[in-house]
């Protein structure tokens, strides 16, 4: 048996944390999808050049990747795949649309809000309205410290 | 040769080529046209001179030969020349006394016009027919825009080339001391910097541009320099100074105990702290010693497979030996079953020495609180991070915390010599591996080491 989580991600420690926790307590295989929230462009040809693909590639950072990948490692036969999604819009129709196309079984949160970056939003509201079952996980407290080191901060924050 | 000579000498040689092919090129067209076009002179001239020679009607003929001495002048050296052609001629004769190869003859024959060229005497031949006879009509004459306009041509292209050469000759040398007027500058405020005055700088203006970028590349690597002159004095006075502070203490400990006869105890407790002092003295001085081996590149290090889980609970044995008080915890939370995820090139003797220098580190400043180790693997890459709950590290000082013998402010109350962590580094260096310190104060220290993932394929 296979699922396929979602979880909203702002490349801090939190989505990873959560991904550890998931991969920690699951029983069954698990396909990865991290979304991404941001708002659509507002120039005209950033519109025009407009490209998911690009604007993940921007957004993925080097040591969220190496920390996916250190926690893949970790559990090589319950993570199956990760891949990155992008989403704009701010409505519960849309999120659902996005869930049905992927094929989503499940949306996990952090109890705590994410930390809000430019132009990025939490969905976490989004999901909790819509009929995409979520599961919330309680991390521990954790201060986000952006001039600490994320994959440091992976090793040593305990679930 | 000269970069600046080199870029004139190019330009004006590209220019100077240009010029040529451009005046070549122009010569060569004139040239075609002209004789294009005095042949088709001569061409008329020779149906004209058919007409007023070989028509039968004489009022015709003379009307000819009105308009021709109206309109047309007479070129320099022209002459007419008439041959009738019979069956069975070969033209052998006349093209003897023209000085015309044959074929001339034959093309016009055949019934085609023909063009020849003997020096400045160019020649026209035209078949005329008239009454079931046939006629060769050839004009020759002198082409005067070929001896005189040519030539007048020919030295205006030739003095404007020289000229226009002589333009781009000056115009390139100013261009190339012009474009190479930064470059001379900044060899000349370089100049002015030597070991004596490292701090000063060149001036960059607030223009971005390449010639800017070279001066703040210059300025930062004057930065390094200053930094590593500066690093290199400290070392010497801390060396001198952790060096000294044992044997001052041997001279000062062996020159009260020889002042006066002492008790055979008193011997023996300044003999003891005399061997304590030079324990230490001989710890420092082998601590340097690595130090200096393996900061130096030139040297090979023997390289092997070793397996980070392996060397980590090594680590542990080695720490929680060296003193029973301290405390080391391995967390496995990360670590990938797969152990060919754990396989990295080195030497084990080195990495062991550096992790263990930075988990004793830990141990030491944090009064032995437990310290924890945490292993994990990246697709290329193996992590290992070492976590404390010390004293951390001022973020002031975490650009020196590289420097052989440099204390921390917050370290008195500790005992060391400041060469662990340098030490630590240079062997990290070694091994292509990467070492990142994070540090809050009275919070804790963290220090992430990545080694390189050694690919041995999937046996």
């Amino acid at each position: 048996m296979r699922k396929t989580i979602l979880i909203p991600t702002d490349f801090t420690i939190t989505p990873l944390l959560l991904l550890k926790h998931v991969a920690a307590t699951s029983a069954v295989e698990l396909d990865v999808i991290f979304l991404y929230c941001t708002s659509l462009p507002d120039s005209i040809t950033d519109l025009l050049f407009y490209s998911p693909k690009k604007i993940i590639e921007a957004a993925v950072t080097t040591a969220f990747s190496e920390g996916c990948a250190v926690i893949q490692n970790k559990y090589p036969e319950k993570i199956q795949s990760i891949r990155f999604e992008l989403f704009h819009a701010r409505s519960v129709d849309a999120f659902q649309i996005m869930a049905e196309m992927n094929g989503i079984d499940e949306a996990i949160l952090a109890h705590t809000p994410a930390a809000s970056r430019k132009q990025s939003f939490d969905p976490a509201p989004i999901i909790r309205k819509s009929a995409v079952p979520f599961r919330e996980v309680d991390l521990e407290s954790h201060a986000y410290a952006p001039e600490r080191d994320l994959l440091t901060e992976l090793f040593v924050s305990a679930v | 040769m000269k970069t600046q000579t080199r870029i004139a000498l190019t330009f004006f040689l590209v220019t100077l080529t240009l010029m040529i092919v451009l005046g070549s090129g122009v010569y060569f067209f004139v040239i075609k046209y002209t004789f294009n076009d005095f042949y088709k002179r001569l061409e008329t001239r020779a149906v004209l001179a058919a007409r007023i020679r070989l028509e039968n009607e004489p009022a015709s003929a003379t009307a000819f030969q009105e308009m021709r001495d109206r309109i047309l002048e007479k070129l320099p050296q022209e002459e007419d020349y008439f041959f009738e052609i019979t069956s069975g001629k070969d033209f052998q004769q006349e093209s003897q006394s023209l000085k015309l190869p044959v074929s001339f003859f034959d093309e016009i024959a055949r019934g085609k016009t023909s063009r020849y060229q003997k020096g400045q005497i160019f020649f026209s031949g035209i078949l005329y027919r008239q009454d079931h006879r046939s006629f060769i009509v050839i004009v020759s004459a002198e082409n005067y825009y070929y001896s005189h306009h040519l030539t007048n041509l020919r030295s205006i292209m030739g003095i404007a080339i020289v000229v226009v050469a002589l333009l781009v000759l000056s115009v390139s040398i100013w261009f190339s001391r012009y474009v190479f007027l930064p470059v001379r500058q900044i060899t000349n405020q370089v100049k002015d910097i030597n070991s004596q005055n490292l701090h000063l700088r060149l001036q960059a203006s607030s223009v971005h541009d390449d010639v800017n970028e070279l001066k703040n590349t210059f300025n930062t690597m004057l930065d390094r320099l200053e930094t590593s002159f500066a690093t290199q004095n400290n070392f010497i006075s801390n060396a001198s100074h952790e060096l000294g502070t044992p044997l001052t203490a041997i001279i000062g400990e062996a020159d009260v105990a020889l002042a006066k006869t002492r008790s055979h105890e008193e011997y023996r407790e300044t003999i003891g702290i005399i061997l304590n002092e030079a324990e230490r003295l001989e710890r420092i001085t082998k601590s340097l010693l690595f130090l200096a081996q393996t900061g130096f590149d030139g040297k090979k290090v023997k390289m092997e497979i070793v397996r980070v889980d392996q060397l980590v609970w090594d680590v542990k044995e080695t720490i929680e030996k060296m003193n029973p008080k301290n405390k080391v915890n391995i967390d496995l939370s990360l670590m990938p079953d797969n152990h060919l995820k754990l396989k990295i090139k080195g030497n084990s003797q080195l990495l062991h020495l550096a992790i263990s220098n930075i988990v004793s580190n830990g141990c030491k400043y944090s009064s032995h609180q437990p310290v924890k180790l945490s292993i994990g693997s990246t697709d290329d890459s193996v992590i290992v991070v070492v976590q404390d709950t010390g004293i951390g590290i001022p973020p002031s000082e975490m650009a020196y915390i590289y420097d052989p013998f440099y204390r921390a402010s917050n370290t008195h109350n500790f005992e060391g010599y400041g060469i662990g962590l340098p030490l630590a580094r240079n062997i990290m260096r070694q091994h292509r591996a990467t070492i990142v310190v994070t540090s809050a104060v009275n919070e804790g220290t963290t220090v992430r080491l990545t080694f390189p993932l050694e690919n041995i394929g999937q046996h």
